[in-house]
């Protein structure tokens, strides 16, 4: 009799927590109004400075006004996010530009819908010392590489967190620009922390490190040798962007065209009010940062076609890419 | 008749033992700590229990540990009833044994990891992807201990019940699964500490809710206090959920001989 009363309490225990458990995540369907009411997008995004706008247009009721409902998961592994983007259980993606462009060649079916976060257009006139103020991801050398340039990083080896991605993209054409060959240079994949730790072992000659690590880096004395997304791309053309499967993004021209939108007007509003961006990425993703700490970032409001051509003819030059492509086709009309 | 000193201090032994080792690796903790060149790889007892107590103030912390804990609860007890259902049927029928047992040992060294691209396809970054990894990481190891333990009940005993007019369903509720309760109960514990780490994982790697996604999003925050605060959580939910685990099979199972005193 106990033993009964032990195990149906015990499951009527299970029962509730694990109802609740399932009862949260990302939710059924996507890109429909009820009704009259708002269209649901589920939107993948992650824990960056980046997709600040996004999280803030839900804060502030911009989304609710254009008629959105969005629904956040932090999915941080792209190929998993991609994955739940062509099974239909996300409608939209934080997908980097280089990625986007290699997606696309691999036949995935990707359309860039709107710009995340980009090149502030200020970084242009900047001095080459200063070009780090617009951006926290840097090329820092360990002590022991003897790396003082990009003259010495022919044969290098260079930590980045993922391979045939935006990383080693913009350093080989970086590289490349400055007459660098890069055929000897030796590729790591490695995480941001041990990525850090193996440049301050002088395990690594060279990596690349973003906001935070970037910033240990600098206190650990490491000198940063390149900021290679200032350096490729075009100033104030989208690194990042909100993408969806192109078939939901076919069948759901007003949901892409409110989103558009919406995220013009936050990214207009994000760019005149940066500091406050800042603090609340920073209480957001629990940073151990002030707003001084981090770059003049920038949020431009649509991607533009021709910058982004730019960008896919950089690759091919440099035979990141075997060949170019019409990047009209992997972009969603604008909004109006 | 009063219980000895010496008794008293055998008894106490265990769990003086289990503090020195407690305070042993507290010890190589700290002092690792000072040894790495890198506070983010190893960072010092102090930051991490500060980081703690900011995360026990945080009503989102508890919400992601009822989350994990409820993806866990619920992969178990779904692993359970399939592990054992099919462990009953591939233990009492030669037919389903020979038409499984290629399929089932192909199938139980693939880690379930190797699945969650699968399973974000079907079930997208959801506290049910979470369960479904969870299922399939403890469900064929349920099924394997079950089905032995089916098949070591003695051939005499499930002769002498159908000699005595017991039905095949009152054989396997009499005699067949309570034969293969010691079997079931130890797959079911060793199991337990499992369906937290596919939990955690789902959440990591897959977006699932709980706590693998806040340490996810501690990861690329840099903050390694905060990821060595979860870890000291994840311990030691595993070591509640393995007391549980335990004890549960203790009082379910008091009645069988190899859970017995002395034995």
């Amino acid at each position: 009799m106990k033993i009964r009363k032990l195990g149906l309490l015990s499951l009527a225990a299970a029962a509730i927590v694990s109802l609740a458990a399932c009862s949260s995540g990302a939710p059924a369907g996507g890109g429909e109004a009820a009704d009259d009411g708002p269209i649901k997008i589920r939107i993948q995004s992650q824990a960056s400075i980046a997709a600040e706008p996004m999280y803030m247009c839900i804060e502030d009721g911009t989304f609710e006004k254009e008629g959105l409902e969005v629904e956040v998961s932090e999915v941080p592994d792209l190929p998993a996010a991609t994955a739940a983007l062509q099974a239909g259980k996300l409608d939209l993606a934080f997908v980097p530009t280089i990625s986007g462009l290699t997606m696309a060649r691999q036949n995935v079916p990707i359309t860039m819908i709107t710009a995340a976060d980009g090149i502030n257009p200020a970084a242009a006139d900047a001095a080459p010392e200063d070009q780090r103020n617009f951006t926290s991801a840097g090329v820092y050398a360990s002590k022991g590489s003897g790396i003082e340039s990009l003259k010495d990083m022919a044969g290098a080896s260079i930590a980045v967190p993922e391979l045939k991605g935006q990383p080693d993209g913009t350093i080989t054409s970086v590289l490349h620009e400055d007459g660098v060959k890069t055929d000897g240079i030796e590729w790591l994949k490695l995480g941001f922390q041990p990525a850090l730790d193996a440049l301050k072992a002088d395990q690594v000659d060279a990596a690349f490190l973003v906001s935070p690590f970037s910033l240990e880096a600098d206190k650990a004395g490491l000198k940063r040798v390149m900021n290679p997304s200032v350096e490729f791309f075009p100033t104030g053309s989208a690194t990042t962007s909100w993408a969806g499967n192109s078939d939901w993004v076919k069948k759901n021209p007003e949901a892409v065209k409110r989103f558009q939108s919406a995220m013009a007007s936050c990214s207009e509003w994000a760019n005149d009010n940066i500091d406050e961006v800042k603090q609340h990425a920073i209480d957001r993703a629990g940073l151990k940062l002030t707003p001084a700490d981090m770059p003049q970032s920038y949020w431009p409001s649509a991607i533009d076609p021709a910058q982004l051509q730019e960008v896919d003819d950089k690759l091919v030059a440099i035979e990141f890419f075997p060949e170019a492509i019409d990047v009209k086709t992997i972009l969603a009309a604008p909004a109006k | 008749m009063k219980p000895s000193r010496r008794t008293g201090r055998i008894a106490a032994a265990p769990i003086l033992f289990g503090a020195l080792g407690i305070v042993l690796l507290l010890v190589a903790w700290q002092w690792g700590s000072t040894r790495v060149t890198s506070e983010g790889a190893l960072p010092a007892i102090p930051i991490v229990a500060q980081a703690l107590g900011g995360l026990f103030a945080e009503g989102a912390f508890w919400t992601d540990v009822l989350l994990t804990l409820g993806i866990a609860l619920l992969g178990w007890a779904i692993a359970a009833v399939v592990g054992v259902a099919l462990g009953v049927l591939v233990g009492t029928s030669d037919i389903v044994f020979s038409a499984t047992r290629v399929v089932l040992e192909f199938l139980r060294p693939i880690p379930a990891i190797v699945i969650l691209p699968l399973a974000m396809l079907v079930l997208g970054p959801t506290g049910e992807m979470g369960v479904f990894l969870v299922v399939f990481g403890v469900m064929l190891p349920i099924a394997a201990q079950t089905a032995a333990g089916v098949e070591s009940i003695d051939p005499v005993m499930r002769n002498t019940a159908r000699s005595f007019g017991m039905k095949s369903g009152e054989i396997l509720w009499r005699v067949i699964l309570p034969g293969a309760s010691p079997f079931i109960g130890t797959a079911m514990r060793v199991a337990a500490p499992v369906t937290l780490i596919m939990a955690v994982v789902a959440g990591m790697l897959g977006g699932a809710p709980g706590i693998g996604s806040a340490l996810t999003v501690a990861q690329s925050s840099g903050r390694s206090d905060l990821i060595f605060a979860y870890v000291v959580v994840l311990g030691v939910l595993g070591l509640l959920v393995q007391a549980a685990a335990g004890r549960t099979e203790r009082r379910l199972l008091h009645w069988h001989s190899s859970y017995r005193k002395g034995n």
